[in-house]
């Protein structure tokens, strides 16, 4: 019954995001004649034929009666671009995706282990396991398409050992995989620092070393245990690269389902944007069906028994001079450069070196880029602050509350933030809040997960059931035992993300939605100085830098939040 | 360990042995062969009647009757010669010898059959639109074209990639598939090109055998990364190179007839006023836009022609008083968003209250065609499938003009325009349409800030490219690579 649900759900989901382009302004047959021929003028009899073509008189509801009708017999249709069978198109992006990610996930795998590794060895050891969420801050809040063209450069072209783009064998997915990869194991390392924190910090454990277990076994549990937690972010995060992956793809020019999934959203190629749009959701809820098998497998009976051993409530970090340092090194940054003229055009001035008259440079068009990224800064950070904010209350409010499951973070999950950008702008408009929304609504998922599956634990846990004994009030165990749990690495796992949904806030500039040239977002900085990266680095690497900082201080100050 | 290694294997081998079968087959790379990286893959499976059909001309699969020559003049290709036999029909004499790939012989009523079914086309091609083209064989190699109206472009027309004339086995119902069907020096073998194409030499090509041995090509949609593969030695000649990624890149450039403009909205506030229209001409900088944003890769424009003679105009000193403008531009071109934020820096000098707005194409355009913008930096081409400066003009600037953005309507300007069009003599026809230029100017609707041209990046031993301006000839019989 649940799973009828789930499939109808599903349908009616794609269904839905694949028609709201029509329901709402933009034309069809004009964006199907544009994908067609970019330049000719469209005139009626233009417009007339390609209508006549696809059968887009009868309006959007004839045309969702034909698209299930088809589609419950496995005929997807065909591309109103193209002409072609959508199956075909699909299958081939399909296995492209599926390898793309699969190499992906293990590049994912293993920067976590990295990681994780060291402080999981010095909890083994007895020793303090104070995570280090700083590095893993570091790398989450690279953007893929600064890593992807930086790979590019020097191992493609500087030193010849990979292909730069194409796809044609192993060799060719590696360089994106490692683009892909790289960021989604540092959002890992995360979750898994404090996954392994807390099962090292257990009890059972003290227990297990006083009775003499070997270091072995015990690391194996504590594997185990903490497993528990990150397998269901691992699957979220899989299939969140298999359909979000377009700016990779796009980059190396890998032919896959993101990059097909976006190009058809932007031409309005209904029947592709549908099947995409289920696959997609197919595998996010596969992924979030394997985490949550993942989940009952590692923990066994005990999850429903009440057996299991919750960590003791985390000390607050004692406060450490240089965890401030970020934030200090910001405010410095926007105190020193607030003062001068992000604005001005000075084409005689172009790509200048850091120098005294400019300390960052300039940009592609002579504006100083000090300036730039300080009055970038407020709004930037403010930005992408309230998003993650938001996106940790609907989190926590999904993930604790609900009991059942959390099937629709699962099915949103992988879906590209542009396909429902362009969903939600053909029905408000464009505008911030239309940006706000799109990410938001794709970005609660992760967390969302996390905070079920901890939930999940704490419930589940041995002594909340002394506690219910004893005659606690749900209420009382909600505030007293769960969300005291739940809370500090839910709102790790979402902020270390921050740097992520600023850059997806100003991903959507060329939909109309959110920040619009010359505003010096920093989204919009990293976006327009990537073509020059090569020959003037410092237009990329001063805005990073500030999204690093800004990441990482981030991870730090929701690291101390109780 | 033993089992986490295990495991560990056989999830690496899971992966290649997926892979496998993902992976298109390993193309043959031989030392003859040219290997092309170009930026859009296809769209509509090669359909000669979009934008595909430029693919198949540059690549040099598929060829149409004429060909233009760098000064727009109708030049032989496929059809030998031409004649006018009355105001509305052309006889066309089809060149003899002219093998299909798949071994036909090209005959005029294959040429007519070509022709009769892109006139059908859903839609119909830019180029013969509202011109009622009907093609029949007269003889062997003898091909009657008429029009409805009498129409001395005729033969331009036909010089149209989208006009491209393929083997009759080629159209199956609505649609069309080019394999083993064109008439130029390589064959394209199949319809699967998502990831490539490997074309192969035609030995019967009727204009000697071609110097390569096949040509391979693949789609990079990233400018830098197109780039990057010409740098990295994976490909001979990458197109459209963008202006950041010319280090290290040998170049060919080739003047596009292609302008960026500012077009003014001429139908309401404040650019209804001529003399904001005129502050707006004397802020910008054409020159400095041409070396600051194209880095001296383009050329300053005098005209929305090229070749236009500098205008004396003196100076109206107008300013705005803090009008408020939406300025916008689409991010599809690389430069266009550099070039809208100096010029909205440029109008804020004016006293303009300037709002800029930059997407892509597709999302910019219903807002354009309902005239929600005061200003637009366009880049348009003026002489897109028949080179005829006078029909580009009547149809982006007269009164009853389809793409007629800045919603300029002037009298005099359509009667010059008017001019233009009924003179069939071209260079006349040309000159008529520069003249007509000057009025339209004199309305400064349109801006002309610079003439665009096109990079081709190429490796030292490409040689033989053809630098054609219309962009439809890339690959030739003649291109060779040591």
């Amino acid at each position: 019954m649940r799973l009828l649900g789930r499939l109808c759900a599903l349908l009616g989901l794609t269904a839905v995001i694949g028609l709201l382009p029509l329901l709402a302004g933009r034309d069809p047959a004009l964006s199907v004649l544009r994908a067609r021929s970019a330049e000719r003028e469209p005139d009626a009899e233009a417009l007339a034929s390609v209508r006549r073509e696809l059968g887009l008189d009868g309006g959007p509801f004839e045309l969702l009666g034909r698209w299930s009708s088809r589609a419950l017999h496995g005929d997807l249709g065909t591309s109103w671009v193209s002409g072609e069978p959508v199956t075909g198109q699909l299958g081939a992006a399909i296995s492209v995706s599926v390898t793309l990610t699969a190499l992906a996930a293990l590049v994912a795998i293993l920067v976590m282990t990295a990681l994780v590794a060291r402080p999981f060895v010095r909890g083994l050891r007895g020793q303090s396991v104070a995570g280090r969420a700083g590095f893993a801050a570091v790398l989450a809040a690279l953007p893929e398409f600064l890593i992807g063209s930086v790979l590019l450069l020097v191992f493609a072209v500087r030193l010849g050992w990979l292909p730069t783009s194409g796809w044609r064998d192993l060799s060719y997915a590696v360089l994106p995989a490692i683009a892909l990869g790289t960021p989604a194991g540092a959002v890992l390392a995360v979750v898994a620092g404090d996954a392994l924190r807390d099962a090292l910090t257990a009890p059972w454990r003290r227990s297990w070393t006083a009775a003499g277990f070997r270091v072995r076994t015990i690391a194996v549990a504590v594997v185990r245990r903490a497993g528990s937690v990150v397998t269901g972010q691992l699957g979220i995060v899989v299939a969140g690269m298999f359909g979000s992956a377009a700016t990779v793809e796009v980059v190396f020019g890998v032919p896959g389902l993101g990059r097909l999934a976006v190009d058809a959203a932007l031409a309005q190629d209904v029947p592709v944007v549908q099947a995409c749009v289920l696959v997609i959701l197919l595998v996010g809820a596969a992924a979030g069906a394997l985490g949550a098998v993942a989940q009952r497998l590692l923990l066994g009976p005990a999850l429903t028994d009440g057996a299991l051993e919750a960590a003791a409530p985390r000390e607050i970090t004692s406060g450490r001079l240089h965890l401030a340092l970020p934030a200090v090194v910001v405010t410095g940054v926007v105190l020193w450069g607030i003062w001068r003229d992000p604005f001005t055009v000075d084409l005689a001035a172009r790509l200048l070196p850091p120098s005294a008259a400019h300390p960052m440079g300039t940009d592609a068009l002579g504006r100083d880029l000090l300036a730039r990224v300080a009055h970038g800064a407020l709004h930037t950070a403010a930005l992408a602050a309230g998003v993650t904010a938001l996106v940790v209350v609907i989190a926590l409010l999904v993930g604790v509350a609900g009991r059942r499951g959390s099937g629709a973070a699962d099915l949103v999950n992988a879906l590209p933030a542009v396909v429902v950008a362009l969903a939600v702008a053909a029905t408000a408009g464009p505008g911030w809040t239309s940006a706000v929304v799109a990410v938001a609504a794709v970005a609660w998922a992760p967390p969302a997960a996390h905070a079920r599956s901890l939930a999940l634990e704490q419930r589940g846990s041995a002594h909340l059931t002394a506690a219910r004994a004893l005659g606690a009030s749900t209420r009382h165990i909600m505030f007293r035992h769960v969300l005291p749990a739940v809370v500090p690495p839910v709102l790790r796992n979402a902020f270390v993300r921050l740097p992520a949904i600023a850059l997806a806030l100003a991903s959507l500039g060329y939909l109309g939605l959110g920040a619009q040239p010359p505003q010096p977002e920093w989204g919009v900085l990293l976006a327009e100085g990537m073509p020059n990266v090569e020959r003037a680095p410092w237009v990329v690497a001063f805005p990073a830098a500030a999204l690093v900082l800004i990441g990482v201080g981030a991870v730090v100050a929701a690291g101390r939040m109780r | 360990m033993l089992l986490r290694r295990t495991l560990l294997a056989a999830a690496v081998l899971s992966v290649c042995g997926l892979t496998a079968g993902c992976f298109a087959g390993s193309q043959a790379e031989g030392p003859a062969r040219l290997r092309v990286a170009l930026p859009f893959a296809p769209v509509q499976s090669l359909s000669p009647w979009g934008d595909d059909g430029v693919t198949l001309t540059r690549l040099g699969i598929a060829e149409t009757l004429v060909r233009l020559d760098p000064e727009g003049r109708p030049q032989p290709l496929l059809a030998e010669s031409w004649t006018r036999k009355s105001p509305t029909t052309w006889s066309f004499r089809i060149r003899a010898g002219v093998k299909f790939h798949d071994g036909t012989a090209l005959t005029a009523a294959a040429a007519a059959d070509a022709l009769s079914r892109a006139a059908a086309a859903s839609p119909v091609p830019r180029a013969i639109k509202g011109v009622g083209v009907t093609a029949k064989a007269a003889g062997d190699l003898d091909l009657e074209v008429s029009t409805t109206a009498p129409d001395p472009t005729l033969p331009q027309r036909l010089s149209t990639a989208n006009l491209v004339v393929l083997a009759p086995a080629a159209y199956q119902g609505e649609r069309v598939n080019p394999a083993k069907a064109g008439t130029g020096p390589f064959v394209l073998a199949d319809l699967d090109v998502a990831n490539g194409a490997a074309l192969a030499r035609f030995d019967g090509y009727w204009d000697g055998v071609p110097e390569l041995a096949g040509v391979d090509v693949r789609f990079v949609p990233d400018g830098n990364t197109r780039s990057a593969t010409l740098r990295a030695g994976e490909v001979d000649v990458a197109t459209n190179v963008p202006i950041s990624a010319l280090a290290n890149v040998t170049t060919e450039e080739v003047p596009l007839p292609r302008t960026v403009s500012v077009l003014l909205n001429t139908a309401k506030p404040p650019f209804a006023d001529p003399r904001l229209r005129a502050a707006v001409r004397e802020a910008v900088d054409p020159a400095a836009l041409a070396k600051g944003v194209y880095e001296g890769h383009a050329d300053a424009a005098t005209g929305v022609f090229r070749n236009t003679a500098p205008r004396q105009v003196t100076p109206t000193g107008a300013t705005a008083g803090g009008q408020k403008i939406a300025l916008a531009t689409w991010s599809d071109r690389p430069e266009l968003p550099g070039v809208v934020t100096a010029v909205a820096e440029s109008l804020r000098g004016k006293g303009f209250e300037v709002e800029q707005v930059v997407r892509k194409y597709s999302q910019l355009e219903p807002d354009l065609l309902a005239g929600n913008f005061d200003a637009v930096i366009f880049s348009r081409s003026y002489a897109q499938d028949n080179g005829d400066l006078a029909a580009n003009l009547n149809l982006d600037f007269s009164c009853s003009g389809g793409f007629n953005l800045v919603k300029v309507c002037d009298p005099a300007l359509d009667a010059a325009i008017g001019q233009a069009l009924a003179i069939e003599d071209v260079p006349a026809r040309q000159a008529a349409a520069m003249r007509a230029q000057d009025a339209l100017l004199a309305t400064n609707a349109v801006v002309p800030l610079v003439h665009e041209r096109t990079i081709i990046g190429r490796s030292a031993g490409v040689s033989g490219l053809s630098t054609d301006p219309y962009d439809r000839l890339l690959i030739t019989s003649k291109t060779s690579v040591s």
